[in-house]
C-alpha cells in the first residue's frame, strides 16, 4: 500500500512538472572545426519531453555519413525542488566533403508535436583540425588582413573552453616587424569567462590579450602564436556509487592536468603606400589634428616661454616624431619633453601627445612662431594629408637694463649687458632710381681734369712761343718807322732823345733783350750784319750822342744830329733786311 | 605722437604717397612696433628706388619680425650699395651670427684675404673715383716736370708710383665689375630647406639641409629651381621660392 502511495506521489509530481514546463529541442555538435577524416558528435536534446523524440535524419545524409547512432539517453535533475528531464539522441558523423558544411534544420517529432532544430555550420578543413583541442583552444583574430605601414591592426586572442581550468602562464606573441601597443584587457591570468554558443556549441570564452599592432615594414608579416599554459580539471576517475561519489567530495579531490594551448599564427600583408610619401612625412598614419600655443605671449628678453604642441587623434601616436619645428633663430630652444595620454576605452589607439618646448628669446622684437605641420597618411582616403596649427605671435620686450653707475674711479671696460641691432635711419635719403645707378659728374670730371693736365700745358707752351715770336717780328718790322717818327719830334735834349731812339731801334730790330746798350755793344751786335762803314758811322753818332748828353761840346752838331741819325737808321734798315 | 602719425597718413593720402612720405610712414610704423606694416612700406619703396638707409630699415623691420633670411637679404643689399656703412655692417654681422648654418670657406693666403677685404670694402664708383684722382695726380706731376718745378729724380719716382697705382686701380675696378656682373647670389628665406641632388622633389634625393639666412651662390636656374653652391663647395638644387636673389 505504502509503495502505491509513494508511486502515486512521484508520478503526479513528475506529471505536474511536465505540465508546467515547456518542451525545448536543441541540436548541437561537439566541435565545429574539423579535418575531413575526423568525426564529430551530433546531439539533439529534448528538454521536458514526455516521450522519446523521433528524428528525421535524412536531410544531413547528403553531406555526412552516420558512423554510429542514434544513442538514446535520459536525464532527470532536481534543482531547488524543480525537476528537469531531458531526452537526447546522439550520432557520430563523418563529413563527406571539405568546406563549410551545414547541418540543416531537422524535424523532431515528440508525441504529436513537431519541433525544428536549429541549423548548425561546420568547417571541414583538409588538414589537421582542432578535433583534439575542441574543448580548449585559443582564437587569434585580426580585424584586417592587409594594412599599410603604420596602420593599426587589432589582434584579439580569445580562449574558448568547455572545461574548468585555471591559467598558469601566458606567453605573449612577439612578432618581428610590428610595433605593439597593448590595449585594454583584464588580468589575463584570471580571465573573466562568459558563456557563448558558437554555431550550436556551448563554450566559455575569455579575452586574454588584445593588441594594436602597427607594421613597420612592407611585405608579408607573421604574427607569432600565443601560448597559454592551463591547468585543466579532469573528470573524476572514481567509480560511481562509491562513498565519496558526492559533489562535496568532488570539489575536494579535483584532479587537474597541465596543458599547453597555442593559437594559430596570423599573416598580415603590409602594402606599400599608394603614393610616394612627401619629404616631410615622418611616419604618421591615422587621422590627426594639431594645435600649438604659448603659455605667455608677452615676455622680456631672456625670459622663458613654454611652447606647447598638442597632437591628438587616432593612429600610430607615440611612434613618430614631429617634423622639425623651426623657431626664430634668436630664440634658444631646449629639447622638448613629451607625454602621451591614451584613451583607454577605445580599441583604435587614440589619445593626445603633448610636446613642450622651452624657448629663451635672446633679442627683442615682435615674432611669429611658425605653424607646426604634420603630414600623415589617411587610411580612409588612402592619401597623404597635412594638418597644421596656427601661427603664434610672441612679443619680446627689451630686458630690464639697470643704470650703470660706476662708483669706482679707475677706468674699466664698459659692461655689455645685451646686444641688439642698431636703430633705423629717419632722415629722408637721396633716392637713387632702382637699377639705374649713374656715375656722378664730379667723378667723370676727375678724368677730364687729368686729361686737361696732360693736353693743355703743351698747347699753352706752343701758343705762347708763337705769340711772342709774332710780336717781336712785328715790332722789328715797325722799328724804323717808329724811330723816324720819334726823331721828327723836338725834344729838350736832342742827344739823349736820339740815343734813346737809336738804342730802341736796335733793341727791336735785333731782338735784343738787354736795355743797357752802349756804342761798344752796338758795334759788336752789328758786326758782320752790316758794312763796317755804317758800323763806324753808327758808333760815331752813338758816341756824339753820349758826348752831347754828358760832354761840354755837344751843341756843335745838335741841329744835324737827328737828321744824321734818321739817315743812318734808314741805311742800317736796308742793310739788315 | 598719435596726432603726428595721423597727420603723416593724411598728408600721404592728400598729396599722393611720395617717396619721402612713404619712408616717413614706414618709420612711424616701425616706431609703433608695427613691423609688418613697416616692412610692407619699405618693400614698396624698394621696388621703385634704392638707398642704403632704406635697406637698413627694411632689414631691421624683418629682424624684429624674426624673418632672419629677409633681414640678411636687406642688409646685404644695403652693404652692396654702401660697403663701409658702419650700422649696416654691424647689423649684418649681428644677424649673421644668428644664422644656424656655419659654413667655413677654404683658408686663403694672407694676400688673397687682404685683396678680397679691399674688394669688399669698395664699390665700383669708389674705384672709378680713385682712378680719376690718380690720373689727376699723374697729370699734375707731368705739369710740374714740364715746368721743371720738381727734380727729375723725384719726378721719376713719383711717376712710377702713380703709374703702378693707376694700373692696380684699373685691375681692381675690372675685377669688381666682373664680380658684380657675373656672380649671382641669394639668401635662403625659408626656415630650412632640403637641398637636392636634382631639380625633382623626391624624398630620397635630399643631399643636405640649410637654414634661413644662409648666403648661397646661384650657378644655374631652371623654372622653379635654382642650383646653388655653398662657400665650402657643397652643391645642389633648391626650390626657387625659397631663395631671394640679391
Amino acid at each position: 500500500m505504502i509503495r502505491r502511495i509513494l508511486y502515486w506521489i512521484f508520478s503526479s509530481t513528475l506529471q505536474a512538472g511536465f505540465i508546467f514546463s515547456q518542451i525545448q529541442v536543441t541540436a548541437s555538435i561537439d566541435v565545429n572545426h574539423i579535418s575531413k577524416n575526423e568525426t564529430l558528435g551530433f546531439k539533439i536534446v529534448a528538454v521536458n519531453a514526455d516521450g522519446t523524440p523521433n528524428v528525421d535524419i535524412s536531410p544531413i545524409l547528403n553531406e555526412f555519413k552516420i558512423i554510429s547512432g542514434p544513442a538514446q539517453q535520459t536525464n532527470i535533475q532536481w534543482v531547488n525542488g524543480a525537476m528537469t528531464s531531458s531526452r537526447s539522441l546522439s550520432w557520430t558523423l563523418l563529413a563527406k566533403k571539405e568546406g563549410k558544411l551545414n547541418i540543416p534544420s531537422l524535424n523532431v517529432t515528440i508525441g504529436k508535436q513537431i519541433f525544428r532544430t536549429n541549423p548548425i555550420g561546420i568547417l571541414v578543413e583538409k588538414g589537421a583540425g582542432r578535433a583534439q583541442m575542441a574543448n580548449l583552444f585559443i582564437e587569434a583574430k585580426s580585424d584586417k588582413e592587409q594594412a599599410y605601414p603604420g596602420e593599426q591592426v587589432t589582434i584579439t586572442y580569445r580562449l574558448f573552453t568547455r572545461l574548468n581550468l585555471s591559467i598558469e602562464d601566458i606567453e605573449y606573441p612577439k612578432s618581428v616587424g610590428f610595433w605593439n601597443e597593448d590595449l585594454r584587457v583584464g588580468v589575463a591570468q584570471t580571465p573573466r569567462f562568459r558563456d557563448i554558443q558558437i554555431q550550436g556549441v556551448e563554450y566559455k570564452v575569455a579575452t586574454l590579450y588584445k593588441a594594436a599592432m602597427f607594421p613597420t615594414q612592407i611585405g608579408k608579416l607573421t604574427v607569432n602564436p600565443m601560448t597559454v599554459i592551463c591547468n585543466v580539471e579532469k573528470p573524476s576517475r572514481r567509480r560511481p556509487g562509491g562513498v565519496f561519489d558526492d559533489p562535496f567530495f568532488n570539489s575536494m579531490f579535483r584532479e587537474t592536468q597541465r596543458q599547453f594551448v597555442q593559437s594559430d599564427s596570423l599573416d598580415i600583408e603590409v602594402m606599400p603606400y599608394p603614393k610616394t610619401p612627401p619629404a616631410d612625412f615622418t611616419g604618421a598614419v591615422g587621422n590627426f589634428g594639431i594645435e600649438s600655443w604659448v603659455d605667455t605671449s608677452n615676455v622680456k628678453v631672456n625670459e622663458a616661454i613654454t611652447f606647447h604642441v598638442l597632437l591628438k587623434g587616432t593612429g600610430n601616436l607615440n611612434q613618430f616624431n614631429l617634423s622639425e619645428i623651426l623657431f626664430p633663430q634668436n630664440m634658444e630652444v631646449f629639447p622638448p619633453t613629451s607625454y602621451f595620454q591614451k584613451d583607454e576605452f577605445r580599441d583604435d589607439l587614440t589619445g593626445e601627445q603633448n610636446f613642450e618646448y622651452i624657448l629663451i628669446p635672446r633679442s627683442a622684437g615682435n615674432f611669429r612662431l611658425n605653424p607646426v605641420t604634420l603630414t600623415y597618411f589617411d587610411t580612409g582616403s588612402e592619401s597623404f594629408l597635412t594638418t597644421q596649427s596656427k601661427h603664434v605671435q610672441v612679443i619680446i620686450n627689451p630686458g630690464d637694463r639697470d643704470v650703470i653707475a660706476s662708483t669706482k674711479f679707475n677706468r674699466e671696460d664698459v659692461d655689455l649687458i645685451g646686444e641688439d641691432i642698431r636703430y633705423i635711419r629717419t632722415q629722408n635719403p637721396k633716392w637713387l632710381p632702382k637699377g639705374k645707378q649713374s656715375i656722378p659728374v664730379w667723378v667723370w670730371s676727375t678724368y677730364f681734369i687729368a686729361a686737361a693736365l696732360f693736353i693743355f700745358p703743351g698747347i699753352f707752351g706752343k701758343m705762347k712761343d708763337s705769340r711772342i715770336s709774332t710780336a717781336d717780328f712785328r715790332k722789328s718790322r715797325g722799328a724804323l718807322k717808329l724811330a723816324l717818327k720819334d726823331l721828327s719830334n723836338n725834344p729838350d735834349d736832342p742827344f739823349a732823345h736820339t740815343a734813346v731812339v737809336m738804342y730802341r731801334y736796335f733793341q727791336s730790330k735785333l731782338f735784343l733783350s738787354s736795355d743797357n746798350l752802349d756804342p761798344l755793344f752796338i758795334e759788336i751786335e752789328l758786326s758782320g750784319k752790316i758794312s763796317p762803314d755804317i758800323i763806324a758811322e753808327t758808333v760815331s753818332i752813338a758816341k756824339i750822342c753820349d758826348a752831347g748828353r754828358f760832354g761840354p761840346d755837344a751843341d756843335k752838331s745838335e741841329d744835324t744830329l737827328q737828321k744824321q741819325a734818321g739817315e743812318l737808321l734808314k741805311k742800317i734798315d736796308r742793310e739788315l733786311v | 605722437m598719435r596726432y603726428s602719425f595721423i597727420l603723416v597718413i593724411l598728408s600721404s593720402l592728400l598729396f599722393g604717397q611720395s617717396l619721402d612720405s612713404l619712408f616717413h610712414l614706414a618709420n612711424r610704423y616701425y616706431d609703433m612696433e608695427e613691423y609688418y606694416q613697416a616692412a610692407n612700406y619699405y618693400e614698396k619703396l624698394s621696388g621703385e628706388v634704392e638707398h642704403e638707409d632704406l635697406y637698413l630699415n627694411l632689414g631691421n623691420a624683418y629682424f624684429r619680425m624674426g624673418e632672419i633670411g629677409h633681414a640678411v637679404w636687406a642688409y646685404e643689399k644695403g652693404h652692396a650699395l654702401s660697403p663701409r656703412d658702419g650700422d649696416i655692417n654691424y647689423n649684418l654681422s649681428y644677424v649673421r651670427s644668428q644664422v644656424r648654418d656655419r659654413i667655413q670657406g677654404p683658408d686663403d693666403l694672407f694676400f688673397l684675404s687682404f685683396y678680397r677685404a679691399i674688394l669688399e670694402k669698395l664699390t665700383i664708383l669708389d674705384l672709378i673715383t680713385l682712378g680719376g684722382l690718380l690720373f689727376i695726380g699723374l697729370g699734375g706731376l707731368y705739369v710740374l716736370r714740364l715746368n721743371g718745378a720738381i727734380s727729375e729724380k723725384l719726378g721719376g719716382i713719383l711717376n712710377s708710383i702713380l703709374l703702378v697705382s693707376v694700373v692696380a686701380a684699373g685691375w681692381i675696378m675690372l675685377d669688381k665689375y666682373w664680380d658684380v656682373s657675373d656672380k649671382h647670389e641669394g639668401i635662403i628665406i625659408a626656415s630650412a630647406i632640403d637641398v637636392r641632388s636634382s631639380p625633382i622633389a623626391r624624398g630620397e634625393n635630399v643631399v643636405f639641409r640649410i637654414h634661413e639666412g644662409t648666403k648661397v651662390e646661384i650657378t644655374t636656374a631652371q623654372p622653379g629651381w635654382l642650383e646653388i653652391i655653398l662657400l665650402d663647395g657643397k652643391k645642389g638644387w633648391v626650390s626657387a621660392e625659397e631663395v631671394r636673389t640679391l
